[in-house]
């Protein structure tokens, strides 16, 4: 009797593990794990960058003060994106930060003593290496966002992850004028 | 209906494989020179000095040279190698490529992960542009590459406590940085015996006084230590002459190691 009921117990916990394993479960949750685990690459990229803004700020302002408008909105998407509560909201704040400050670059331009500070140089290209740094995990955690949703999207996955309240996740689009990317001449 | 979704997840999915699957070239070792602009002799430095710093550190500075990396941008060309070939160790991810591409007049330098302390963006700028900026704009490519690659390989090499045979760099380094503080550290100097002078004067004042000394002592200290001595600016450096030959010969290219990059390093346009 209690023999039998254990049995009983057992096979239907091997034909859970089965049925899970078979409909992708697993599968669908470490695709899961993966999408977090880059995000939070493309977040450290982000904090980097948020790190560097201040002095580069501060250099630029010992040159073109009267760019004020510029110097504002660097400032403000700086802090929306310390703020961000979402992934959307992070994206968003991101790509602000992102057009703001290739508009602070492009004013160095304007100011052949700007341009030729080590210091400005230095961070210019510090500011350069970290937008790449972003752009290449950003593509990575675009990567396993395309493998998950697909999986999710798939059959017969898609039964499952219904039922399991799997949701298809974000992709970080960055918009074309969002990109930095400074042209260096040496 | 399944077979439509199915065609459409599979051009997904080579779209997905697509975006790298332009013509990578081949490694041929450390060096792989397809706009034949190298010497023989910069070529065989070039993979001497590789194969000492990877036998000591594990790094591995991948050189290449290419025509054009059209239709791709050369910081995505570059990534594309450093993401197939993998220079630098699995473990410490201390890999270097530096890529050229001499119609575009382009060059782009990554660093792995764990090349990135030895080698921040900004010292990677100042290579380029004290060393390989002059020596490319005269044409000099065996000069340009030779001399940004052994600087970065001795500070690979510094980085891991090693030191590697017949590169002087560190000296040209020294030397700079040397004569800079001396021209800075003066004041300095100036102060810190008015400092000890203060001291000695303050000697046997009774215990009440005592902490307000103290703080005085520390400011004094901390207004010395802030403004006279150079921080945060890297020494200069020296274009050609590395002198001394590495004495080729022996031992292969034993592939490149499984090292990670995230996009650090700088390039530009000559």
């Amino acid at each position: 009797m209690k023999l039998q009921e254990m049995t009983r117990n057992v096979a239907t916990l091997v034909a859970l593990t089965m049925l899970a394993s078979g409909c992708g479960y697993n599968t669908m949750v470490a695709q899961r794990e993966a999408i977090d685990a880059q995000w939070a690459q493309v977040e450290n990229q982000l904090q980097r960058r948020n790190d560097l803004i201040p002095n580069l700020v501060e250099t630029t302002k010992g040159y073109a003060s009267q760019e004020k408008e510029i110097f504002t909105a660097v400032a403000e998407a700086r802090s929306k994106l310390i703020g961000a509560k979402t992934r959307g909201e992070t994206i968003e704040a991101s790509n602000q930060v992102s057009s703001a400050l290739s508009r602070l670059l492009a004013i160095s331009e304007n100011y052949p003593n700007l341009k030729s500070d080590t210091q400005f140089a230095r961070l210019s290209d510090e500011l350069a290496g970290t937008e790449n740094r972003i752009a290449t995990e950003r593509r990575r955690y675009n990567e396993e966002v395309k493998k998950y949703n697909t999986t999710i999207k798939g059959f017969p996955t898609m039964v499952f992850a219904g039922c399991f309240g799997f949701q298809p996740a974000d992709y970080f689009e960055a918009p074309n004028e969002a990109k930095v990317a400074p042209k260096v001449e040496f | 209906m399944r077979s439509a979704i199915a065609l459409v997840l599979l051009l997904l999915a080579a779209a997905a494989s697509l975006a790298y699957d332009f013509d990578l070239p081949k490694p041929t070792g450390y060096v792989t020179d397809q706009a034949g602009v190298l010497s023989g002799a910069t070529k065989q430095r070039l993979v001497d000095l590789n194969r000492e710093l990877e036998q000591k550190t594990g790094a591995q500075i991948a050189v290449v040279i290419v025509p054009t990396t059209k239709p791709e941008p050369p910081f995505d060309f570059a990534l594309a190698i450093a993401e197939a070939w993998k220079p630098g160790s699995t473990e410490k991810d201390n890999g270097v490529v530096f890529l050229v591409a001499t119609e575009d007049r382009q060059m782009q330098i990554l660093t792995g992960y764990g090349a990135e302390g030895p080698l921040p963006d900004g010292l990677v700028g100042e290579i380029r542009d004290r060393i390989i900026g002059p020596a490319f704009r005269r044409g000099d490519f065996d000069a340009g590459i030779l001399g940004a690659t052994t600087t970065m390989a001795s500070l690979l090499a510094k980085d891991a406590g090693v030191t590697l045979d017949g590169v002087p760099p560190p000296q040209l380094l020294k030397r700079r940085r040397s004569r800079r503080l001396f021209d800075s550290a003066f004041p300095s100097v100036l102060l810190l015996v008015l400092f000890l002078l203060m001291r000695l004067t303050r000697r046997g004042g009774g215990r009440r006084g005592r902490r307000g000394a103290d703080a005085y002592d520390a400011f004094l200290l901390g207004s010395l230590l802030g403004r006279g001595f150079p921080h945060g600016r890297h020494g200069g450096f020296g274009g050609g002459g590395f002198g001394g030959g590495f004495g080729g010969g022996g031992g292969g290219f034993g592939g490149f190691g499984g090292g990670g990059f995230g996009g650090g390093g700088a390039g530009g346009s000559w």
